[in-house]
């Protein structure tokens, strides 16, 4: 999947999706719910935190 | 370039334009004596006035014509519009960065005051130290997004 179809699919913009796996910025809990459901994958399986 | 990044441009560009001609027009006045009359400080007060009113008509034009540029030059019909959680956030500590700015134009001119400067000096001041602020955050905005910090 595309970083702009994956954009689309959560309603945020490309660079946002960018910034997130460039480790530039946390999404909220909705918005990592909503990148995990895309995927269809629990959410510890698409982010892991790393403090 | 997303909608919120070509906005904070947009608002450089709107805010030097303002800045540069109502504020020499207000330094010029100040300068020549213009509002040291007993209505000195109503005269600063209109030009105050219309600079705020003038400061948005601006804005809007530049930030239409900025838009219609944009879509033009790189040839994007239809530009994302999208505002999400990041730019609010980015807006968010932007807004915090000219609340500083600001209270720093203020003590400064609190302190300018306090060594005899005129009423009208320490208003431009804090005029000035608005306008700081509004770049210090529009040009944030703008690292934020094209350093991705």
């Amino acid at each position: 999947m595309t970083q702009k179809a994956l954009a689309e699919h959560v309603g945020v913009t490309r660079q946002t999706i960018i910034a997130i796996e460039g480790a530039k910025y946390s999404p909220t809990l909705e918005l990592a719910f909503q990148i995990a459901a895309v995927f269809d994958k629990p959410l510890g399986d698409v982010f892991t935190y790393d403090p | 370039m997303e909608h919120e990044e070509r906005n904070a441009w947009a608002a450089i560009i709107a805010g030097m334009i303002t800045f540069i001609y109502f504020g020499s027009t207000i330094w010029t006045a100040t300068a020549s004596g213009g509002y040291g009359g007993v209505d000195g400080l109503s005269l600063w007060a209109w030009d105050v006035v219309w600079l705020i009113g003038g400061g948005i008509v601006v804005t809007i034009v530049v930030m239409i014509a900025f838009q219609i540029l944009y879509a033009i030059v790189t040839n994007t019909p239809k530009p994302s519009f999208i505002t999400d959680e990041r730019d609010v956030t980015i807006s968010r500590r932007g807004a915090q960065i000219t609340l500083v700015v600001c209270s720093g134009g203020f003590i400064l001119t609190v302190i300018l005051l306090a060594m005899g400067w005129s009423a009208i000096a320490g208003l431009n001041c804090v005029l000035v130290g608005m306008a700081m602020g509004a770049f210090a955050s529009d040009f944030y905005r703008i690292a934020v997004y094209r350093l991705g910090l």
